[in-house]
């Protein structure tokens, strides 16, 4: 065996995965050739270092175990899908789909034109959302949030999204409080908390993709189709601009949601 | 708690430092790591009853959490950087000793961070959490022999930034490959 040889199976030889007759051959070049020994030796000296250094950081998974504990009671046998993976850019089909949303939405509202047009199974970004308003907002979960104005408008262009568009919405009756990212039915959206003085809710956005909305339509503000479901004491009420996905989450029986979701329809 | 709870308990959740201290550099913003940790024990949690007892829960954990890293990794990656003890660079500059138990902490910290994210990739999986490269190819869905030139790359890069007149005997193969 060869120092090439030897230099090529270090990997396995330091995390001991070579069969006996290799490890031999490694062994005996190692005993006749001092330059590879120092080399795997000073090799061997740093990883210990690094694995000192690096594992012995205070790491704090408190939060984290918290948060999945409570998931988890809120999932005890769970089977909950993500939501479906985004389908690749279809202009035609996605026009379709307007299209056919925007027919259903109008025939509707006009067969119903009620409120809380709601489907039994609430989707399941939908349930992310309010799971994720309750726990982190309702129950104040110990979490990273930003405060900074700069900062948020970093976090929201680094998402895709405009950086005015977190303090559109904070004007009026409405104040920004805090935002940070989270992950919903495994996609990353910005959340921002704002208050009206009294109460706080939850919007999250996202840079709009192809994918429908789910769930029933409700109203069309502004152009824009809203849905509404709820689930438990929250309710979610979404829409789409031409960039944007949003989800409102509230306490539903202040109707803030809707009228949160009106005012962002009127403002982005 | 009912049984399988439980059995997550004692399985899972004792992994979520280890998975937090890789997320933490592979994502180097707390809370953003926080977030993939979350998702990859909730993901872990719903897809628990395909992981069979006895086999190597490690391994099926840090495997969900690469897969949602990559997942999102643009948007991830895309974010504020917060890196405290990194010092881009600097790290050759002070130190000159070949002497590696001499190497303090925030050095060794700069020169991970400063690695590319494939080599962080396999300090932190090999080097820190002590997965061999099997285990490493099984996690990041690469062939073996990528493993292993991948992390011969790696401790040379970092040998490299630490100190700056290392023998170079094994830098021409690694490179080669």
């Amino acid at each position: 065996m060869d120092c090439n040889q030897v230099a090529e199976l270090t990997p396995l030889y330091l995390s001991g995965e070579l069969d006996r007759e290799r490890s031999g051959a490694v062994d005996a070049h190692l005993r006749s050739c001092p330059s590879c020994m120092s080399e795997l030796e000073s090799q061997a000296h740093l990883d210990a270092r690094m694995r000192e250094v690096i594992a012995g950081e205070h790491v704090d998974a408190s939060a984290v175990e918290r948060w999945i504990r409570a998931r988890i009671s809120m999932e005890p046998r769970s089977k909950i899908a993500s939501m479906s993976p985004r389908p690749s850019a279809q202009p035609h089909r996605r026009r379709w789909i307007v299209a056919t949303a925007t027919i259903a939405a109008v025939l509707l509202l006009a067969a119903a034109g009620y409120r809380g047009l709601m489907s039994p199974h609430v989707a399941p970004v939908y349930a992310a959302a309010v799971q994720d308003h309750q726990l982190e907002v309702v129950n104040h979960a110990p979490r990273s949030w930003l405060f900074d104005r700069a900062a948020i408008s970093a976090l929201a262009e680094g998402q895709g999204i405009a950086a005015a568009v977190p303090f559109a919405l904070s004007s009026g009756p409405y104040r920004l409080e805090r935002a940070k990212l989270c992950f919903l039915g495994g996609r990353i959206f910005f959340h921002v908390v704002y208050t009206d003085g009294t109460r706080e809710f939850s919007v999250y956005f996202r840079a709009r993709g192809a994918e429908p909305l789910p769930g029933s339509p409700h109203e069309i503000d502004n152009g824009h189709i809203v849905h509404t479901s709820t689930l438990g004491a929250e309710e979610v009420v979404s829409l789409q601009t031409k960039d944007l996905t949003i989800m409102v989450v509230a306490d539903r029986y202040s109707g803030d949601a809707l009228q949160v979701a009106r005012f962002a329809a009127a403002a982005l | 708690m009912n049984e399988r709870q439980n059995e997550f308990e004692s399985i899972a959740i004792p992994q979520s430092r280890s998975l937090l201290r890789v997320a933490r550099r592979l994502t180097f913003d707390p809370a953003i790591a926080e977030d993939l940790v979350q998702e990859t024990l909730l993901r872990a949690w719903r897809s628990f009853d395909q992981f069979q007892p006895g086999t190597n829960a490690r391994a099926w954990l840090f495997r969900i959490l690469f897969n949602v890293f990559y997942a999102q990794g643009r948007k991830i990656r895309s974010s504020p950087v917060v890196l405290p003890l990194q010092m881009p660079g600097r790290a050759a500059e002070r130190h000159s000793s070949t002497n590696c138990s001499l190497l303090d902490s925030a050095m060794l910290s700069a020169a991970l961070d400063d690695l590319s994210e494939e080599h962080r990739t396999v300090i932190l999986l090999a080097v820190v959490e002590g997965f061999t490269c099997r285990e490493l190819a099984d996690i990041l869905g690469i062939p073996i022999g990528t493993v292993m030139s991948r992390l011969g790359r790696a401790r040379q890069t970092l040998r490299e930034s630490l100190t700056p007149s290392a023998p170079k005997l094994f830098r021409a193969q690694a490179s080669a490959k």
